[in-house]
């Protein structure tokens, strides 16, 4: 549970800012604006000691209109405390990298960009973390399909003879 | 006519009987090191995995042959080639057991009874590292093996300089450059071990940093840079190159018992050629064990910290230990 | 010959290369053999978890966090059932039995992890022996494991709610007479390494990472206690039953490869000393919840969302699941210390020599497994 002396000191300095705050699970959760969220996350970093970046990520909801949420843990050593920071982002909109932060954000902003196309301004060494360089597409974005495109030229399985060739099927329900 | 027929018998027979220690070699290598390991080693083939090496030299042979596209394929092929044949030259003047005296003059075990053995056998260790520095360069710019042949290059430099510096005190005792004479001289003295520990202590060492083994075997670190030079070999080429190691590393310990602990000469069972015989090869069978303890022991040294024990600990010392005995031999000091 | 003559060398270290632990590609440009600029390129091992996991029940994902960090499965195990815990409520409701047997297998796969990583790490700086040495005991936990699980890699013994069974009788006298060996066979890795004086000037003052540096970047775990930081979730943020034990966090402030290797190895010892208590407190009683004993029942945790995290031995595991009330999870993140160890690999090696690069991979315990999801 986050002292509450955090939110508060939040909330003084960046007022309308804070979207929201919320809890599950015993997480404190954090919305904010997109605009000011690298300075809250400077701010969290240097005055209020928030000092580990556990990870930085984001969730896809197509449904919404700015579909993206940007989310970042952030843990204190000195005090224990972890907190839970969220921001939405359109699509193609660009995020201010926090490389200049955490240097662990680099590797992260990587996987981010990587996995659901959300661009960093100011990281040096944006590119794809986990996926070839060609590769299309983004894959934790929702409508990604789970499995190969059979006409691509990745889909190997289309070399294989007649009968070995497996059926293009999503994974089943227990 | 007589020499030339007993070289070309000596040559034949020497030529096997290295080739054959190689071979057994490799079995005694895996054998021991298995047993520091808590591992059983080769067992299968023969008797205790005996025929274990002649059944690798076979697959070697069937193995296919690559040569990548990018090489220089003349200097391709030739790198193991003078690999090997240095790595025998060498053992060519190395004698093989003490001499004996026959009707018709003494009889040498070594293929070449040379006056200068030592300078042969410098001459040929220093030729025999252009095997590996080939190796490197001709593998059509691939990275491994350039950086393996560049650290071979500076680390033979660096230890053939000690190497030769520790020889240099027994030769000037002795003062002569044959290896029987110098195994004589040390039958009216004590072994040279006793006069020089400081030169058999930096020659131990650099004999290590010359055949290129554990600790000091960065030009081939298999888990810096993949087995260094050669990479890109494949199949018989391949085996040639630790081939000739194995041979340099019998010659070094050859050299080692020759000029420090007194070749065939034993403390209490001597005379006689079997006598000889047995403790010059029980002396050269322990280098080359402590060869293959070393190499189940210890880690491996970097690069700067190998150059460093060569030219800044090693060097003065070997060359201080060398004013020392030119002063006790002008001298004359009562053990010299 | 004047400096612009002067070219660097790039130099592509794996994904196939004896000393990066799997599949790790370093793309080196190197000065001679001084390294100037690193560039870690990781995901040859992506399989694509993240993405799984949305198309999974919780139950189904439970052995995919086996393959996560293949060597520690037990460790996975248990963070992943944590995390889950925590998003149903359920953390206070785990039979107490089913704690103790996760401590202990947790700590025995945490021995286990160690001694891969010894073997390994000797093996990269050149000495090959410890590495056989550290397999003969790891035999003894493979089969402790195999005994209570029926496996000897992929456990998936720890589940959501306890554990899948039960620990026998004869695992415990496995496990009483591991705890008599260990401590004198450890004594042998450090005769072998410890004082040695080539493997001392190998591993002193090299890959050099300071407290602060060190948070900055991310680094967790044995890394994190080697660079002087007292820091482990266990008592910290204690989970399980690790509050009830008694245990000390070992910690080295030089943050060299050295200081590294010296809080593995005291770790294990630690770890031995948490085996001991667990024997003795260990409580009867079920192992698993009732309610998750049925594997095909489906779990539907509440909307909500949650971080659970646990100390592995590469470092800090953490999962994060977004749940939208169905029997999968929405989004679930998968925080993997080895991912970010790759990325402070640069700052770690700039300006060392190319052997010192295998020395620091080595030093941070890469398994790629689970860096590349």
């Amino acid at each position: 549970m986050l002292d509450a002396k955090v939110i508060d000191a939040l909330k003084e300095k960046f007022g309308e800012d804070i979207v929201n705050v919320s809890e599950s699970c015993g997480d404190s959760i954090v919305n904010v604006n997109l605009d000011s969220l690298h300075d809250i996350l400077g701010f969290l970093h240097s005055n209020l000691s928030f000092d580990y970046l556990l990870f930085l990520t984001a969730a896809d909801y197509p449904k919404r209109e700015k579909r993206f949420d940007i989310i970042y843990q952030l843990r204190s050593t000195a005090t224990f405390d972890e907190i839970r920071i969220k921001a939405e982002v359109s699509d193609g909109e660009d995020v201010e990298s926090v490389s200049d932060i955490w240097g662990s954000a680099i590797g992260d902003e990587c996987e981010t960009y990587d996995m659901f196309g959300i661009k960093f301004l100011n990281n040096a060494e944006l590119r794809r973390a986990l996926m070839p360089d060609d590769w299309e597409g983004y894959p934790l974005r929702k409508e990604y399909p789970l499995k190969g495109n059979e006409f691509s030229d990745r889909y190997l399985d289309k070399y294989l003879p007649e009968g070995q060739r497996h059926q293009i099927t999503h994974t089943r329900m227990p | 006519m007589s020499i030339v027929i007993w070289g070309i018998i000596k040559f034949i027979v020497v030529l096997s009987i290295v080739s054959v220690y190689v071979l057994f070699m490799t079995w005694f290598d895996r054998k021991v090191i298995a047993r520091m390991q808590n591992r059983v080693g080769p067992k299968l083939i023969g008797f205790h995995g005996l025929w274990q090496p002649l059944a690798d030299a076979i697959k070697s042979l069937w193995k296919e042959d690559t040569v990548p596209d990018k090489s220089y394929k003349f200097m391709f092929w030739l790198a193991p080639i003078i690999s090997i044949t240095t790595a025998f030259a060498i053992s060519f003047v190395i004698p093989f057991a003490p001499p004996i005296k026959t009707a018709s003059g003494i009889f040498h075990f070594s293929v070449a009874h040379l006056n200068v053995a030592i300078l042969f056998v410098f001459a040929f260790l220093g030729l025999s590292s252009y095997g590996v520095l080939y190796a490197g360069i001709s593998s059509g710019g691939s990275k491994y093996p350039f950086i393996g042949a560049q650290r071979e290059g500076a680390q033979m430099i660096s230890y053939e300089i000690i190497l030769a510096l520790s020889i240099l005190n027994p030769i000037l005792m002795s003062q002569s450059l044959n290896f029987e004479t110098i195994v004589a001289a040390q039958t009216h003295h004590l072994w040279y071990v006793f006069y020089q520990p400081v030169a058999f202590i930096t020659y131990l060492i650099a004999m290590f940093a010359v055949a290129g083994k554990v600790p000091f075997d960065l030009p081939e670190a298999e888990s810096e840079i993949c087995c260094g030079y050669f990479v890109e070999y494949s199949g018989m080429k391949m085996g040639l190159f630790p081939f000739a190691q194995y041979i340099v590393v019998l010659v070094l310990s050859a050299i080692m018992v020759l000029l420090f602990l007194g070749g065939w000469t034993g403390p209490f069972w001597s005379g006689g050629f079997f006598a000889g015989l047995i403790w010059y090869w029980i002396k050269v069978a322990f280098f080359i064990f402590l060869f293959t303890w070393a190499w189940a022991t210890f880690p491996r040294y970097r690069y700067d910290q190998l150059m460093d024990i060569g030219w800044k600990i090693l060097l003065p010392i070997a060359v201080l230990n060398i004013f020392w005995t030119g002063f006790a031999l002008t001298v004359g000091l009562p053990f010299f | 010959m004047s400096s612009s003559d002067i070219r660097t060398l790039e130099l592509n270290m794996g994904p196939q290369h004896p000393s990066t632990h799997g599949v790790l590609r370093l793309v080196l440009r190197l000065n001679g053999e001084k390294i100037e600029h690193t560039t870690p390129i990781v995901g040859y091992l992506h399989r694509g978890f993240e993405k799984m996991a949305e198309n999974m029940t919780y139950q189904q994902f439970n052995p995919i966090t086996d393959r996560l960090n293949y060597i520690t499965s037990m460790n996975n195990n248990l963070t992943y059932a944590m995390a889950m815990e925590k998003l149903l409520g359920v953390e206070d409701k785990v039979p107490e039995r089913a704690q103790y047997i996760r401590v202990i297998v947790a700590e025995l796969n945490r021995i286990g992890s160690h001694l891969i990583w010894l073997g390994t790490h000797a093996l990269d700086i050149g000495a090959m022996t410890p590495y056989f040495y550290c397999f003969r005991e790891r035999e003894m936990i493979v089969d402790m494991f195999e005994e209570i699980s029926g496996a000897r890699l992929l456990y998936d013994y720890v589940r959501i709610g306890g554990v899948a069974k039960d620990i026998t009788a004869k695992f415990m006298d496995m496990l009483k007479e591991f705890i008599k060996i260990f401590p004198e066979r450890q004594k042998e890795y450090h005769t072998l390494l410890t004082k040695n004086r080539i493997w001392l000037k190998r591993t002193k003052d090299v890959g050099v990472i300071n407290a602060e540096d060190a948070i900055n970047w991310g680094i967790s775990g044995p890394a994190l206690r080697g660079s002087g930081i007292e820091w482990d979730l266990r008592k910290k943020k204690p989970y399980a039953v690790y509050s009830e034990l008694n245990f000390d966090i070992p910690y080295y402030p030089e943050g060299d490869v050295y200081a590294r290797y010296l809080v593995r190895m005291d770790e294990m010892l630690q770890s031995i000393r948490i085996l001991e208590q667990c024997i003795n407190k260990i409580p009867e009683g079920p192992y698993m919840m009732d309610e998750f004993k049925k594997v095909s029942k489906p779990i539907k945790p509440p909307a909500g969302e949650s971080y659970g995290y646990a100390e592995n031995p590469t470092g800090e595991l953490g999962f994060y699941i977004i749940s939208e009330g169905k029997n999968k999870p929405y989004r679930m993140k998968i925080r993997a210390p080895s991912f970010v160890h790759a990325y402070a690999l640069p700052f770690m090696i700039k300006g060392s020599l190319l052997s010192d690069v295998v020395a620091v991979i080595g030093s941070l315990d890469f398994v790629f497994g689970e860096s590349d999801r």
